[in-house]
């Protein structure tokens, strides 16, 4: 009977919680669908009342949101697919290769984690800004592309892998460059996937690298964008606004169906076994 | 042949890692270097820099505002830490239990998600339902008869108006770290517990913890770090206020450098961030020792 | 050795691909910069001029029909605008000085007189006098620019810019909850007392809907209004310190934070709100603002809107703000920039550009286009140009704004009375003053 309580008891405050997850998105749709004059009535919209698509329409109308979107894709996806060759050669060179001085520049590479963005912002800015790389996407991508966090994970993950297979390969007479492509980066795709997945929701993401790098509206990124729908220049209603937060959530919603999986067999498979 | 081997290996070593090294060197390196470079200079960025000494370092032991935000910080590290690792905590073990897979496919994804949208547009939207005359919250909360609360404009209420929305925007992330965690230990440990008798209090804390102290522990270091480097909450929601009420050393970096261009001034004051941020973090492997245990399975 | 060769190749390859994926990366950006910003043209007899001028300022439509105008007499300079987006005009300027410090300095910028000194002071404006001198045709009757609105662009002697738009802040009503009160708009000699009874009268709670009589003004330009009408402001006449901690200022910001805890008729500003949409949703009846509001009354068709000045307090005075297209030192094409920004000011470029966001500079676009206001008392914007103070900006501005905004929030949030925040905030303005 005790058991019984408490596991009523788990059960109600689990749903709360994830009610209270589920409530903003409810009344950002919701609002999002109401007439702009309404939409700040009370009581507030939980569940959509009134379906006024205008909103959408106004969106677009005010902002180019596609624009950004795309601009978003743009770097998040070339920083996901370096990511994938840069981290990977790295960790292949770290977890199955022996040269003078690995440890020691894996050890340094590990440190970076630690340094803070905002100690390196500073220098990078300066330095791009010298190569006129300042407000391009590039200034976004370049310094994204070294991930010592990914390297370290992939390296974990390639340690496992016995040498049986790669000396296989060798034997039918592969060299360094085939056992990495042909053996050991198939191998790692379960890692490579999950560091890709939180690599692109990181950068897709990402407001404070493209709040200094880019100035222009044309090259905004997403997040920034929204602070342009939201801002003065953008005047709107808030059901507009409203609109254009529920269009952003669309990318998300399909990275979480088809992403998650990786992610979580990522971190599972040994990943995070520091 | 050894020897042989060893040498085309260290060629190949080197040609894998030249991108990630290249990479590095120049925007991990070569910036941290120029970092404590800057911060002796006066830059501005436009006109050539000017070697200052020690007159940054001055300025930074007589600047009330930085010591504001240090406190404010600290304030923001007080209270998310213990919150995400706690709470983070309960949800995954409620949502571990001996549930039907397809609950905890809804509690993943309710917990989840929210991490995975835009944090400058939803962020955008919570800074409407915090409104405090206007606001989905202070009427929902005036139906139970609440007096309104005004989570945007008083120094106090901002601090939980950011902990709500850091809640509901990040808690999946320790959520799922600690699923995982818990999934990965072997159910025979607990079946092995029960014949002797151990009651479920005796396996949580005798069993679970030690068990998933390396998940704690990498939950402890990644959530410091973030509260310390906090930014984008405090920016998108508060703008830092009221006044400088809820203003981070990060936001202040970043007024300093990117809207007075001082980035002398700037570069010491990350600087000092990123000592603390290591001292921390050292700190806290060295204790790790004491009670994360790795020499599990 | 077969095998290494051939591993160090594909290697090399490997390598290869990403050189052209960084490249591409940084192609492509560059490849959308060309046609904005270089001088291939130069070469074919043709000059390119890049101008900062936001699209909430000029839609594409507009700033075609000009550039169509402009081309005419000028068949061989090419024109090319950046939008930047920014959060008010200290983030703005910020912007463009961080373009320039990122080697993207456009040839010419929409400045507004927050900006001028800043620019100015950095020696980074070309003086146009010469440039007056040599191509008399290019700018229209210099006479018909306002006096008053143009001055803040004639630097130490020096000409900067063409003034092009001006704005006020003067108060907006919602008509329709003025005649739910049994108002009227008040006479412009009203005083504070008669502000204060039609602020209260305004507040209402019908059935859960409420009202607030009237939205503060929590930013730089619209504080500083109120402090003109009550004989004090941010700096002093030199602009070299600080005099918010006059009584004068210290009374208007405690009588704002008074509207919020003691009269109650005043929300408490949310940092993310934006008041001309209350005003439009009737969630506040009276805000004070320049002409910008009606480019939102006009999109969202919303009519029951009339002005009138400020309240009188203990004098009655008007704020202006002017914009004008300043040349950039760092141009190549300095005479093209200076034809586009002589252009920019002229009768044409006003009447096509300066329909509601912003209120016309030349006397005689202005006698023309104000009339047109949807707003009964629109006289109110013609009377006032005469009369107008500017808005005081010093080259530190971004600064002091910034300022000026975290004490006023800390007064509006109820943290601090008005005058230890003004007192605080005349320590740190006069620090940022003395800063070169």
């Amino acid at each position: 009977m005790k058991r019984y309580g408490a596991r009523l008891l788990t059960d109600g405050a689990l749903l709360v919680v994830a009610a209270f997850m589920f409530a903003p998105f409810l009344w950002i749709i919701s609002t999002s669908l109401r007439l702009p004059q309404n939409s700040f009535d009370l009581p507030p919209a939980i569940l959509p009342t009134t379906f006024n698509f205008d909103n959408y329409g106004e969106v677009f109308k005010r902002v180019p949101l596609l624009a950004f979107m795309l601009n978003s894709l743009k770097v998040a996806g070339l920083i996901v697919i370096g990511h994938v060759f840069i981290s990977s050669m790295a960790a292949y060179a770290f977890a199955r290769l022996s040269f003078p001085g690995k440890n020691a520049i894996f050890l340094i590479f590990l440190s970076g984690l630690m340094i803070p963005g905002q100690v390196t912002i500073i220098p990078q800015f300066i330095l791009l800004s010298k190569l006129d790389l300042v407000d391009t996407h590039a200034a976004l991508i370049l310094p994204a592309l070294i991930n010592p966090f990914g390297i370290f994970l992939i390296r974990q993950m390639m340690m496992t892998i016995s040498p049986s297979y790669e000396e296989a390969a060798f034997i039918d007479g592969a060299g360094r460059v085939r056992g990495y492509l042909n053996v050991i980066l198939p191998m790692s795709v379960p890692v490579i996937a999950m560091t890709s997945v939180m690599t692109f929701i990181a950068h897709w993401n990402d407001f404070f690298r493209p709040l200094i790098f880019l100035n222009t509206a044309e090259k905004m990124t997403l997040p920034i964008g929204m602070t342009v729908l939201n801002g003065q220049f953008g005047a709107g209603n808030l059901s507009a606004i409203l609109a254009g937060v529920t269009i952003t959530l669309i990318v998300p919603m399909l990275f979480y169906i088809f992403g998650q999986k990786y992610l979580i067999e990522g971190i599972a498979g040994g990943g995070l076994k520091v | 042949m050894r020897m042989r081997r060893s040498v085309k290996d260290g060629f190949a070593g080197y040609l894998f890692l030249f991108p990630a090294l290249l990479l590095f060197i120049v925007f991990v390196a070569e910036p941290l270097v120029v970092s404590v470079y800057l911060s002796f200079t006066q830059y501005n960025v436009i006109t050539p820099h000017r070697w200052t000494g020690i007159d940054n370092l001055r300025q930074f032991w007589h600047d009330q505002r930085l010591g504001l935000m240090y406190g404010n910080t600290l304030k923001y590290v007080l209270i998310l830490v213990p919150m995400h690792m706690i709470l983070g905590l309960l949800l995954a073990l409620g949502a571990t239990r001996g549930i039907s897979s397809r609950w905890k496919y809804f509690y993943r994804t309710a917990y989840y998600f929210p991490v995975l949208v835009t944090s400058a547009a939803v962020a955008v939207a919570w800074s409407f339902i915090y409104d405090n005359d206007f606001g989905v919250l202070n009427y929902l909360l005036g139906l139970l008869g609440i007096e309104r609360i005004p989570w945007l404009q008083s120094p106090k209420w901002v601090y939980l108006a950011v902990a709500i929305y850091s809640f509901w925007k990040f808690i999946g992330n320790a959520f799922l770290y600690y699923v995982i965690g818990l999934q990965n230990i072997p159910r025979t440990l607990y079946e092995a517990a029960e014949i002797d008798g151990a009651s479920a209090a005796q396996s949580f804390f005798r069993l679970t913890l030690p068990m998933l102290s390396p998940t704690i522990f990498f939950v402890l270091v990644t959530t410091l770090i973030g509260a310390t480097q906090i930014f984008d909450e405090p920016y998108l929601i508060t703008g830092g206020g009221p006044g400088d009420a809820s203003r981070s050393v990060n936001m202040y970096i970043y007024e300093v450098a990117f809207q007075h261009h001082e980035m002398g001034y700037a570069s010491l004051v990350s600087i000092s961030l990123f000592l603390i941020i290591l001292l921390v973090t050292a700190l806290q492997f060295r204790f790790s020792r004491q009670w994360v245990s790795y020499n599990q399975e | 050795m077969m095998r290494r060769t051939k591993s160090v190749a594909v290697l090399t390859l490997i390598l290869a691909l990403f050189a052209s994926l960084m490249a591409a990366c940084a192609g492509g950006t560059k490849n959308g910069e060309a046609s904005a910003s270089s001088d291939t043209g130069a070469a074919k007899g043709k000059q390119e001029v890049t101008i900062v001028w936001n699209e909430g300022d000029v839609s594409n439509e507009q700033l075609k029909v000009l550039l169509e105008e402009f081309n005419k007499k000028n068949p061989d300079i090419k024109v090319n605008r950046i939008s930047v987006t920014s959060n008010g005009w200290a983030d703005y300027f910020n912007k463009i000085q961080t373009m320039i410090a990122g080697g993207k300095a456009p040839d010419v910028i929409r400045v507004a007189i927050e900006g001028i000194q800043m620019f100015a002071k950095q020696d980074l404006l070309l003086p146009l006098d010469d440039y007056m001198e040599k191509f008399p045709d290019a700018l229209e009757n210099y006479e018909d620019l306002h006096p008053k609105l143009q001055s803040p662009f004639v630097v130490d002697g020096k000409t900067y810019g063409f003034v092009w738009d001006w704005n006020n802040v003067v108060m907006h009503f919602n008509t329709d909850l003025l005649k739910e009160a049994g108002l009227s708009v008040p006479p412009s000699d009203w005083t504070r007392d008669d502000f204060l009874r039609y602020a209260q009268a305004l507040t209402t709670d019908k059935d859960g809907k409420k009202t607030f009589g009237f939205a503060i003004p929590n930013y730089y330009f619209g504080a500083s209004a109120w402090l003109f009408n009550n004989e004090a402001s941010v700096l002093d006449e030199s602009m070299t310190s600080s005099k918010l901690d006059d009584p004068n200022a210290i009374e208007m910001m405690q009588f704002f934070q008074d509207l919020i805890y003691k009269y109650k008729v005043s929300p408490v500003p949310n940092p993310k709100s934006d008041m001309i949409n209350d005003l439009i949703s009737g969630r506040v009846a009276m805000i004070s603002a320049g002409k910008w509001p009606f480019g939102t009354y006009d999109k969202t068709k919303f009519k029951a809107i009339d002005i009138q000045l400020l309240p009188k307090f203990k004098t009655q005075k008007v704020i202006f703000g002017s914009g004008a297209f300043p040349v950039l030192k760092s141009t190549k094409q300095p005479e093209a920039a200076f034809k586009l920004s002589a252009f920019l000011s002229s009768s044409f470029s006003q009447k096509t550009t300066l329909s509601n966001f912003s209120i016309p500079t030349r006397i005689s676009v202005m006698k023309e286009v104000l009339p047109k206001t949807p707003a009964e008392h629109w006289q109110v914007y013609a009377d006032s140009a005469d009369i107008a103070q500017p808005v005081e900006a010093p080259m530190q501005y971004g600064e002091i704004e910034g300022i000026f905004n975290r004490y006023m929030s800390s007064i509006l949030s109820n943290q601090m009375d008005a005058a230890t925040a003004m007192k605080k905030a005349k320590t740190e303005i006069d620090a940022a003053l003395a800063k070169k």
